[in-house]
C-alpha cells in the first residue's frame, strides 16, 4: 500500500511538471501580453522598462527554469496585476470557491443521489421519465442562462436574494447570496450524478445478494439503503472525487456572472490581462488538486470495497 | 407508491423548507448616508503605478488629491494649490500650496509631497509610472517652500495645469521614501492607501468590496455622503441586474444596447452627457494607400457617421469633427470641413486619386489591382460591430474589406504596439484640454500615442505654438486654427463623440455636470 501510494505520488509530480512546461510554453507563446505593456497609453520605454522589470527580456527556457525553481521553493512569483505574492491571493480567493464549490456539492450529491435512486426504484414508470426528462434539460441549459433567469426572477422581480457578489453592504449575507450560484452549479452537476446513481442502482438491485436479503424477507428500505446502496455508491464517490477537484478550480461563467470573488474569476482575469505568474499559480493549484483527489479517491476506494487492494 | 420512494422524495423538500429565506427589507439600500457603486475589478491605490486600470481611476480620485482639480465647467482650478503662475519664458510654474492640509495618517502635507511624486515616482526613469509620458516635458519639479512647488520645463507646456488634474494623485513622500519600487509597495498600494481626498479607505476585502468612509480631515467641501461603497461587479450585466435588484445605487452603463430594462423602471434615474472621448477609423499612413489626403477624406464620407450613431449608440452620441468635443466650449470649433456620407461623392474623390470603378462594382488601383483596406476589430465594447458597419460602408463603394478580429490584448499588440494593420476602429479618451500633442505629433510616429503614423510639420508646427502660449485667447486661436488644419487632413477619420449614461437609483440625487466627471462631484451627492 506504501509503496503503491509513494508511486503514484511520484507519478503525480511527473504529471505535474509536465503540465507546468506545457502551460509555461502556450502561455507565452499566445499573442499579446501583461496587460500594463499592452495598454494603450503605454509609450516605447514604458513598454520596454515593463518587460525589463517582468523578466519577459529573458529567452523562455530561462525564465521557465527560474519560474520552476522559484516555485519548487514555494514560490510562485509576483502577481503583475495584484502586485502582490500569487500564493497570497489565491490563498484570499481559493476559501470563497471552496464555500461555492462546497454548498453546490452537497446539494448535487443529496439531491442527485436521492433522484437517482428515485429513478431506479420507478425504473420505465412515468417518475423516472419525468426525472430523466428534467436532468436532461438541466444538461442541456447552460449555466450562463440558468443564472440569468434565476437572477431575474428572484433579485430583479422578487427582491429575494441578492443579484451578485458574496456579501454586499446593502444587505443579505453569506447564506443569501450563496443560494443562486450554487444552484445555478448544483443544477449543472445534478444530471450527470443522477444518471450515474441510477444506473448503478439498477445494476446493484440484479445482484444475486440483494435477491437474497430481499427473499430472505428483509424490509425493503433496508435492502434499497443498506445492501443496494451502499454499494451502489462506490462508482459515484469517484464521480464526486473528480467533480470536487473541477469545483475547487473554479467555475468562470458562475463566478463571473455572480461576481463571486473565487478561483474561476481570477483565471479569467488573469487569461485576460495575461498575467503569467497568476496563470501558472492557478494551473499548479488545479492540477495539483485534480492528481491529489484522485489519489485520495483510489485509497478510498480499498476502503469502501474491501476487494480491492493496492499493490 | 412505496414508503421509501416516498422518503426519498420528500427529502429534497423538506431541504427546500429548511433553508433561510431572505428578506426583502435587508437587501435594499438602508435609507442612511451609505451608497454601493460598482467597480469592475480589484483597485491599485495607486494611479502611477502600471497595473492601475479604469477601476483604479473611479476609486482613487476619492482617496487622493492632485495639485489642479477640475472644476464642474471643465477648466482646471486649484486643489491642493491654491493658484499659481508661470515665468515669462513660460518655463517655470510656480504653484502656491495650502496651508494645514493633512494626510489621513495625519502628518502634514508640503511641497515636498509634490516633489516627490514627481521627481522621485512619476519622472524617475527608474520606473515605468503609469501615464509618465503625459509629463515629457516636466524637466524637474522642486521644492521651493514649505508651501510652494515649482515645476521646470523643458518645453513651454500651457496645459501643465488640465494635466495635472488629469488622474495625477499626490503621494506622501513619508510612505514611500526608502521603500524601494514605488509600484511594488503593496502595504500602501493594495492595503493601506494615505491620501488627502474627501474619504478615505476605511476596508478592502479583496475580489468583493472597497469601502470610503468619509474623511473628517478634508481641507475642501465635506461630502453629504457617509461611506461609499465599491462592490466589484466585473459583468455590465450583473451591474444592471445589481441597480434593479436594489443591490446597487450607482453604475456606469457604456453600452447603450443595455440600456432597455433601465428606462422603463421606475425606481431608476438616468442621466447622460456627451463625452470629450472620440471614436475614429485609424489608417495607417505609413502606407502609400493612405498618404493621399483625397483617400482620406473619400473614405470619411464613404461611412455613414449618422447610421453609425443610430446603429450602435441608439442615437445617443454626436458626429465628431477633430479630436476637441464640443464639451470644450471654450475651444471647439464648429467652422471646419464637415464628411456627410455620400456614396457618390465618395467614389468620384477616389477616381481624381487614381481609383477606377470596373462593371463589377469594385474599385482597383492604378496598378489594376483591387482597392483592399485588410480592417482589424479588437474585441472590446461595441468595437466589433461598429468595424462590421464601416466594412459594409465600404464595400458598398467598391472596396474589398476584409475584417480581422482579434481580442483586446492581441489587439493593442498588433495595432497600438506594432501598427502592423492597414485600418482600425478605435477610441481615445482626452483630458479636458485642447492640447492632443502626444496623439498627432510626428514625434510620436511608430511608438506613442499617434497609431495612425501620422506625421505633418505644419499640424506639430500649430501643436508646438499652442504649448508655448499661455493666455486661453491666444491659445484658442492656436487651436481654432489645429481644428481646421485636422479636419481638413484627417490624420485619423473622426467618427463621433459617445455620451455616456449613467443609472441610479431614484433615491440617489446626482446634480447633472457639463461633462463626464460624474463622480468628480460626489460633494453634492445626496441620499434621501
Amino acid at each position: 500500500m506504501l509503496s503503491y501510494l509513494v508511486r503514484r505520488i511520484l507519478v503525480g509530480l511527473v504529471t505535474l511538471l509536465l503540465i507546468t512546461a506545457v502551460v509555461f510554453g502556450l502561455v507565452n507563446a499566445a499573442p499579446g501580453g501583461p496587460a500594463a505593456i499592452m495598454n494603450m497609453n503605454s509609450t516605447a520605454s514604458t513598454r520596454s522598462a515593463l518587460t525589463s522589470a517582468y523578466g519577459l527580456d529573458r529567452p523562455l527556457p530561462v525564465r521557465y527554469v527560474a519560474w520552476l525553481s522559484d516555485a519548487a521553493r514555494g514560490n510562485l512569483g509576483m502577481s503583475y496585476d495584484f502586485q502582490q505574492p500569487v500564493l497570497a491571493v489565491i490563498g484570499d480567493r481559493l476559501p470563497n470557491t471552496a464555500i461555492l464549490a462546497g454548498a453546490a456539492l452537497v446539494a448535487a450529491v443529496v439531491l442527485g443521489v436521492l433522484l437517482g435512486v428515485a429513478a431506479a426504484l420507478a425504473r420505465n414508470n412515468w417518475l423516472d421519465t419525468a426525472i430523466t426528462a428534467i436532468t436532461t434539460l438541466g444538461l442541456s441549459l447552460p449555466d450562463f442562462w440558468i443564472a440569468t433567469v434565476l437572477v431575474i426572477v428572484f433579485a430583479v422581480t422578487l427582491h429575494w436574494l441578492p443579484s451578485a457578489g458574496m456579501r454586499y453592504t446593502s444587505g443579505g449575507g453569506l447564506p443569501q447570496h450563496l443560494l443562486l450560484p450554487a444552484a445555478v452549479l448544483a443544477l449543472g452537476l445534478l444530471p450527470n450524478l443522477v444518471r450515474f446513481t441510477r444506473s448503478s442502482m439498477i445494476e446493484v438491485m440484479g445482484k444475486e445478494y440483494v435477491r437474497t436479503a430481499r427473499s430472505k424477507g428483509l424490509p425493503r428500505s433496508r435492502v434499497i439503503f443498506k445492501h443496494t446502496l451502499r454499494n451502489a455508491l462506490i462508482p459515484v464517490v469517484s464521480m464526486i472525487g473528480l467533480l470536487l477537484a473541477t469545483l475547487l478550480g473554479g467555475s468562470a461563467i458562475v463566478e463571473s456572472v455572480f461576481s463571486w470573488p473565487g478561483i474561476g474569476r481570477l483565471t479569467v482575469q488573469a487569461a485576460t490581462n495575461r498575467d503569467y505568474p497568476m496563470i501558472m499559480g492557478v494551473t499548479i493549484l488545479v492540477s495539483a488538486l485534480v492528481i491529489g483527489i484522485n489519489i485520495a479517491i483510489d485509497l478510498l476506494y480499498a476502503m469502501l470495497d474491501p476487494r480491492i487492494r493496492h499493490g | 407508491m412505496s414508503k421509501a420512494l416516498t422518503r426519498i422524495l420528500a427529502l429534497p423538500l423538506l431541504c427546500a423548507l429548511a433553508l433561510p429565506s431572505a428578506r426583502p427589507a435587508d437587501l435594499r439600500a438602508a435609507g442612511n448616508s451609505t451608497i454601493t457603486l460598482a467597480t469592475v475589478a480589484d483597485p491599485t491605490f495607486n494611479l502611477w503605478a502600471p497595473n492601475a486600470y479604469a477601476e483604479s481611476d473611479v476609486i482613487d480620485p476619492l482617496i487622493f488629491s492632485g495639485v489642479t482639480s477640475w472644476a464642474l465647467n471643465g477648466t482646471p482650478r486649484g486643489d491642493l494649490a491654491t493658484g499659481w503662475t508661470v515665468s515669462r519664458d513660460a518655463l517655470t510654474w510656480t504653484f502656491a500650496l495650502r496651508h494645514g492640509v493633512k494626510w489621513q495618517d495625519g502628518s502634514a502635507f508640503t511641497a515636498d509631497d509634490v516633489a516627490y511624486t514627481f521627481d522621485q515616482i512619476v519622472l524617475n526613469p527608474k520606473y515605468p509610472a503609469n501615464a509618465a509620458s503625459n509629463f515629457v516635458a516636466v524637466k524637474t519639479v522642486r521644492a521651493a517652500g514649505p508651501y510652494t512647488v515649482q515645476f521646470v520645463l523643458k518645453t513651454p507646456w500651457a496645459a501643465l495645469p488640465s494635466y495635472l488634474a488629469w488622474f495625477a494623485p499626490i503621494l506622501p513622500k513619508h510612505s514611500f521614501e526608502g521603500k524601494g519600487n514605488p509600484f511594488q509597495l503593496a502595504s500602501f498600494n493594495k492595503q493601506h492607501p494615505i491620501g488627502t481626498g474627501p474619504y478615505i479607505m476605511s476596508k478592502y476585502v479583496p475580489g468583493q468590496s472597497v469601502t470610503l468612509t468619509r474623511n473628517p480631515g478634508y481641507f475642501g467641501t465635506m461630502p453629504k455622503i457617509q461611506t461609499i461603497v465599491f462592490q466589484i461587479v466585473p459583468q455590465a450585466t450583473s451591474q444592471i441586474t445589481g441597480l434593479l435588484s436594489g443591490n446597487l445605487n450607482y453604475i456606469g452603463v457604456e453600452n447603450p444596447q443595455l440600456l432597455t430594462p433601465l428606462r422603463s423602471n421606475p425606481n431608476v434615474t438616468l442621466q447622460h452627457v456627451v463625452q470629450q472621448d472620440y471614436y475614429y477609423v485609424t489608417l495607417n499612413t505609413s502606407l502609400a494607400q493612405f498618404k493621399d489626403v483625397r483617400v482620406r477624406q473619400a473614405l470619411s464620407m464613404a461611412i455613414d457617421k449618422q447610421g453609425l450613431i443610430a446603429a450602435i449608440l441608439k442615437g445617443n452620441g454626436q458626429e465628431a469633427t477633430g479630436p476637441i468635443s464640443p464639451l470644450q466650449k471654450y475651444y471647439f470649433n464648429a467652422n471646419v470641413a464637415h464628411y456627410p456620407y455620400s456614396p457618390q461623392k465618395a467614389v468620384a474623390l477616389l477616381e481624381q486619386a487614381g481609383y477606377t470603378r470596373h462593371a463589377d462594382g469594385k474599385l482597383y488601383d492604378k496598378g489594376g489591382k483591387p482597392f483592399t483596406i485588410d480592417f482589424t476589430a479588437g474585441q472590446y465594447g461595441y468595437l466589433v460591430p461598429a468595424s462590421e458597419l464601416i466594412q459594409q460602408y465600404w464595400q458598398k463603394i467598391g472596396i474589398t474589406v476584409p475584417l480581422k478580429v482579434l481580442e483586446w490584448n492581441t489587439y493593442i499588440q498588433q495595432v497600438v504596439v506594432k501598427r502592423d494593420y492597414v485600418a482600425s476602429f478605435a477610441w481615445w479618451i482626452a483630458p479636458f484640454d485642447p492640447d492632443v500633442y502626444p496623439y498627432f505629433s510626428c514625434s510620436s510616429v511608430g511608438v506613442g500615442e499617434n497609431i495612425s503614423n501620422y506625421c505633418n510639420p505644419q499640424l506639430d508646427a500649430l501643436m508646438n505654438q499652442g504649448r508655448k502660449v499661455t493666455t486661453q485667447a491666444a491659445r484658442r486661436a492656436v487651436y481654432t486654427r489645429m481644428q481646421e488644419l485636422m479636419a481638413t487632413q484627417l490624420p485619423l477619420l473622426f467618427l463621433f463623440y459617445p455620451e455616456r449614461f449613467t443609472a441610479m437609483s431614484s433615491n440617489l440625487h446626482v446634480p447633472a455636470v457639463d461633462y463626464d466627471i460624474a463622480i468628480d462631484n460626489i460633494a453634492d451627492w445626496t441620499l434621501s
